[in-house]
């Protein structure tokens, strides 16, 4: 049975991203995402033109956002066990993830918001827009502790034989400081560090993605080696 | 001038060291090998991070000459100094490390002055720039300048913090073979962080 429900959770993460993804880039047209330096006029006409399909993408990035968590919530069992008795680091995670999800819900609101009325002024649909972009992509900050948790607990796990590989704990080390650039994308309008920048957006969001499927790895292996264990 | 004398004597220890551990013939990673993911994984960012710099470089060879010559090469030399025989300090450190006595701590408190050291000068200098009217916004240098040493300076904190752990562990006289991998563990983070303002300061101070 323990089996069968951290095998849904596993996949309840994968489908997150996958949904993400297509409300992303087919629904929404968001990558690359909007420049922040596009006109007020060419923006407004975007969100009018675009409303159903903006809508119907924010409906989807909704839903993957709560998908996130049954995923988050397998890998927060494994930290446990990790951990032991004490396990601060597991607590820690659970509590700061909301931090980094809830916005992804929040985002796709004031997309929504956005496209909602057609008759809203070019500055009103560019101030929703603003915003959403904002919450898609500052919690870049919270993650930097979620992935410093989550790589402390993979590294304080002294069992000799480890849940989840040493190295995956130093790549979540590696993520959390490598995502930090999110969080200053307020200062910029154009360049690598503005919310369409290579280096504010494109490499935090391909992370985000690589860290999906390495801990899908992780927490796979962990559950067939359990299985494999019991029987 | 006692640093140049300790930083070759630290050379030689270091080779003595490696010599040493090839007769014990222990695994020839040294620290946890996992430890090698977090290294090229930020070698492969700050790779990046270097590849957008020069492309917008490219685009603006003027503008990014003129504000080159704003920076202060004498305390990003100093700082590239500073970070070398930091490194060098830690070198014995990790090499003194397996022998009784304090040695091995006190090599590692003066790497973290060295730590220390380069970020009270890097705010000095972060300081002068905004003091003179020079903001990360004021072009498309700058940006690069404070968001890149910005981030190394980030690194420079934590690896700071991380020779404190290891500083607290070098007094003990009995170690494990954990420890004493975390001790060598903390010691290529801290290469790293070294390596890193190395390339940097080359490219940002130096070549115009």
């Amino acid at each position: 049975m323990d089996t069968k429900m951290m095998t849904a959770c596993l996949w309840s993460g994968l489908l997150a991203i996958i949904l993400l993804f297509i409300a992303m880039f087919p629904a929404m047209g968001f990558l690359p995402p909007l420049a922040p330096s596009t006109p007020d006029d060419v923006l407004a006409a975007y969100f009018r033109e675009n409303a159903t399909s903006i809508i119907f993408g924010s409906i989807l990035m909704m839903l993957s956002s709560a998908l996130f968590f049954p995923f988050i919530g397998g890998l927060a069992a494994h930290m446990k066990r990790m951990e032991g008795d004490r396990s601060p680091l597991t607590y820690s995670l659970m509590t700061v993830v909301t931090f980094a999800l809830v916005p992804l819900f929040v985002a796709p609101i004031f997309f929504t918001a956005a496209a909602y009325r057609p008759g809203y002024s070019h500055e009103m649909i560019r101030a929703l827009s603003d915003l959403g972009f904002f919450f898609l992509v500052i919690p870049a900050l919270p993650a930097v502790i979620w992935c410093f948790v989550i790589g402390l607990a993979v590294l304080g796990d002294d069992r000799s034989d480890p849940i989840y590989p040493r190295w995956v704990g130093y790549f979540n080390l590696w993520l959390g400081v490598l995502s930090a650039p999110g969080c200053v994308i307020g200062l910029f309008k154009a360049g690598p560090f503005a919310w369409n920048g290579v280096l504010a957006f494109w490499i935090p969001a391909g992370a985000f993605g690589a860290w999906i499927v390495i801990i899908f790895w992780a927490m796979n292996r962990a559950i067939s080696r359990d299985a494999k264990a019991a029987r | 001038m006692k640093v140049p004398a300790v930083a070759v004597a630290g050379l030689a220890d270091a080779y003595a060291y490696a010599q040493k551990n090839e007769d014990r013939r222990r695994p020839a990673i040294p620290g946890d090998p996992g430890i090698w993911v977090l290294i090229f994984g930020d070698l492969i960012l700050f790779g990046i991070f270097f590849v957008v710099y020069t492309v917008a470089r490219s685009h603006s060879v003027a503008e990014f000459t003129a504000s080159q010559f704003a920076l202060n090469r004498t305390i990003g030399l100093a700082n590239t100094v500073i970070l070398l025989s930091s490194s060098c300090f830690v070198v014995n450190a990790v090499r003194q490390s397996t022998e009784p006595g304090r040695t091995s701590f006190a090599y590692l408190i003066w790497a973290i002055f060295g730590g220390l050291a380069f970020f009270l000068l890097k705010i000095f200098e972060y300081h002068a720039k905004v003091h003179a009217g020079i903001g990360l916004n004021y072009n498309s240098f700058f940006t690069f300048y404070y968001m890149y040493t910005g981030i190394h300076l980030l690194h420079v904190i934590i690896g700071t913090v991380v020779l404190c752990l290891m500083a607290k562990l070098s007094l003990r006289t009995v170690k494990t073979q954990r420890e004493i991998t975390f001790l060598e563990s903390g010691a290529i983070f801290w290469h790293l962080v070294d390596l890193i303002w190395v390339m940097m300061f080359a490219l940002l101070y130096l070549v115009r």
